[in-house]
């Protein structure tokens, strides 16, 4: 891997082939998933996905090492995302439906891996909620627990203030607690 | 009684206040410039074959000064000259033919130097009508704070007025190498001749 | 998940659970682990990045034109230039004026000096004149 890095480096404007399929083989899961989770549309989110590709292949001479090929991938993902999320004007908010209907789909007909990914209802229910928070704390929440990032490292990523970074982590997790409390009751009650 | 006196005290420095209002006000008044009358100047200048204006302030004078050489004769002297005028107005007109200005052209002219501190040094009026010549020299206390030179010939006519400080030295320094006439600026004569 | 939100609905009367908080960290991490790209999808790329239009090797001054570095000393070079031309620019002009105005002064000194010369003829002139005439 930080070989097709060096080497692309070196070669700047064309990459070896390889090299670049290796890239997008190691990366092309996080980056799909941050922009799926972000956008809630797998179409889009592939779309997006590949254009960061893209634009990596674009810009893969400034790339200097692993770690910024990594925080690069991530920040361009989430801008990405969000800009796409955005641009639709007509948006419908993110439906439920649409999520579990993906899923089931996917557990249909995907690999072991993606049937894993879509293996509990439970998990489900976690994607829907996360899927129901705002845009900003959504992004934040992500790179959180799905990149497993510090507050610190998300700020210089997003160029967020570290309060802001803070404060909507609290806010998701205060969120998705309140949502998971009332799910609860209403599987006791109903 | 105390208060009493504040205000004699009071009424006193608003007094010398009012007197050194009064007392500065001239002053003020001599530094007022004379302007050479600008509808003449462009009549003379629209009529004349030749024509040299130069019109320098104390900006102007300042700036020209640092391109002086002082190691050339002419530069060196011309600094010297220079350092505590005010302004230069030059205006040289020549004429092709005569009566290419009128006695009133002059007079209006030399209207602007009747006040009471010019003091008219030379006063030179040809018999045979070859022209006309004035020195006005602008006193005040002992010092020479301006100088009007006004040369009418009947095909040229040259106007040059200097303002601020000259010193005699000055103007001698001038005649040392330009030949200054013998003007007693101490006794302020004047010398008519009809 | 149940047993999370079991926990959490006996803990809502006591507040703040840091055991409860780290589980449900724990809980959030399992969920949003990355899942797996559309299959085919690192083809898809593959065949977007062919499709790019080639470019013809660039040359040595071109791809050096790339390097952020060398861009910033070219722009600093260019600032350079412009501040120095510029710098020069005005002290030519300064010159110029200057020469303007040394001519101008020596121009008002020649003619006050040849008027007074006039003057000074004249004065003498006239003096001569009226001895004559006595």
């Amino acid at each position: 891997m930080q070989s097709a890095i060096t080497n692309s480096s070196v070669t700047s404007i064309s990459p070896s082939r390889d090299g670049f399929r290796d890239i997008v083989e190691r990366h092309q899961s996080r980056v799909f998933s941050i922009a799926f989770r972000i956008l809630g549309d797998r179409g889009t989110a592939e779309e997006v996905a590949q254009d960061v590709f893209l634009a990596l292949y674009r810009n893969l001479d400034r790339v200097q090492s692993q770690e910024h090929l990594l925080s690069w991938l991530r920040r361009v993902t989430v801008h990405r995302a969000t800009d796409a999320y955005r641009r639709r004007a007509s948006r419908v908010e993110f439906a439920a439906d649409e999520f579990c209907e993906e899923h089931m789909r996917l557990e249909g007909t995907g690999s072991v891996s993606q049937r894993a990914f879509e293996s509990s209802g439970m998990a489900t229910s976690i994607e829907q909620m996360v899927s129901s928070l705002p845009l900003a704390q959504r992004s934040v929440l992500l790179l959180r627990y799905q990149e497993d990032l510090m507050p610190t490292e998300i700020s210089a990523l997003l160029s967020m203030p570290l309060g802001t970074v803070k404060s909507h982590l609290q806010r998701a997790l205060k969120l998705l607690r309140t949502k998971a409390s009332r799910q609860r009751k209403e599987a006791v009650h109903g | 009684m105390t208060r009493m006196k504040r205000w004699i005290a009071a009424c006193r420095t608003g007094v010398l206040l009012g007197c050194g209002l009064l007392l500065t006000l001239p002053a003020i008044a001599q530094d007022v410039q004379p302007n050479f009358p600008v509808e003449l100047d462009k009549k003379l200048a629209a009529r004349a074959s030749d024509v040299n204006e130069v019109t320098m302030n104390k900006t102007m004078l300042k700036f020209a000064s640092q391109f002086l050489d002082s190691k050339d004769k002419d530069d060196a002297q011309a600094q010297r000259l220079i350092q505590n005028l005010n302004a230069i107005y030059v205006r040289s007109y020549e004429f092709s033919q005569p009566g290419q200005y009128t006695p009133e052209d002059l007079q209006t002219i030399r209207r602007q130097f009747l006040g009471p501190d010019w003091n008219p040094m030379v006063k030179v009026r040809s018999k045979k009508g070859e022209g006309d010549t004035d020195v006005y020299v602008k006193m005040v206390g002992n010092e020479v704070k301006g100088m009007f030179v006004l040369d009418a010939e009947p095909k040229e006519l040259d106007m040059v007025y200097i303002s601020g400080s000259i010193r005699p030295e000055d103007l001698k320094e001038l005649s040392g190498s330009f030949g200054v006439p013998n003007l007693n600026l101490q006794k302020s004569p004047t010398k008519e001749s009809k | 998940m149940v047993e999370f939100g079991e926990k959490m609905q006996d803990s809502e009367k006591d507040g703040f659970d840091p055991e409860l908080e780290a589980m449900f960290e724990q809980e959030l991490r399992a969920t949003l682990q990355a899942g797996p790209a559309p299959d085919g999808f690192a083809d898809r790329v593959l065949a977007r990045v062919d499709a790019l239009p080639r470019h013809e090797p660039l040359s040595w001054p071109l791809r050096a034109i790339r390097n952020p570095v060398v861009r910033g000393a070219i722009a600093a070079a260019l600032l350079l230039s412009v501040g120095v031309g510029g710098y020069f620019e005005h002290k030519r002009e300064r010159q110029i004026a200057g020469e303007h105005a040394r001519q101008q002064v020596l121009l008002a000194l020649r003619i006050t000096s040849s008027t007074l010369q006039d003057v000074r003829s004249k004065v003498d002139g006239d003096t001569t004149n009226q001895q004559d005439a006595n």
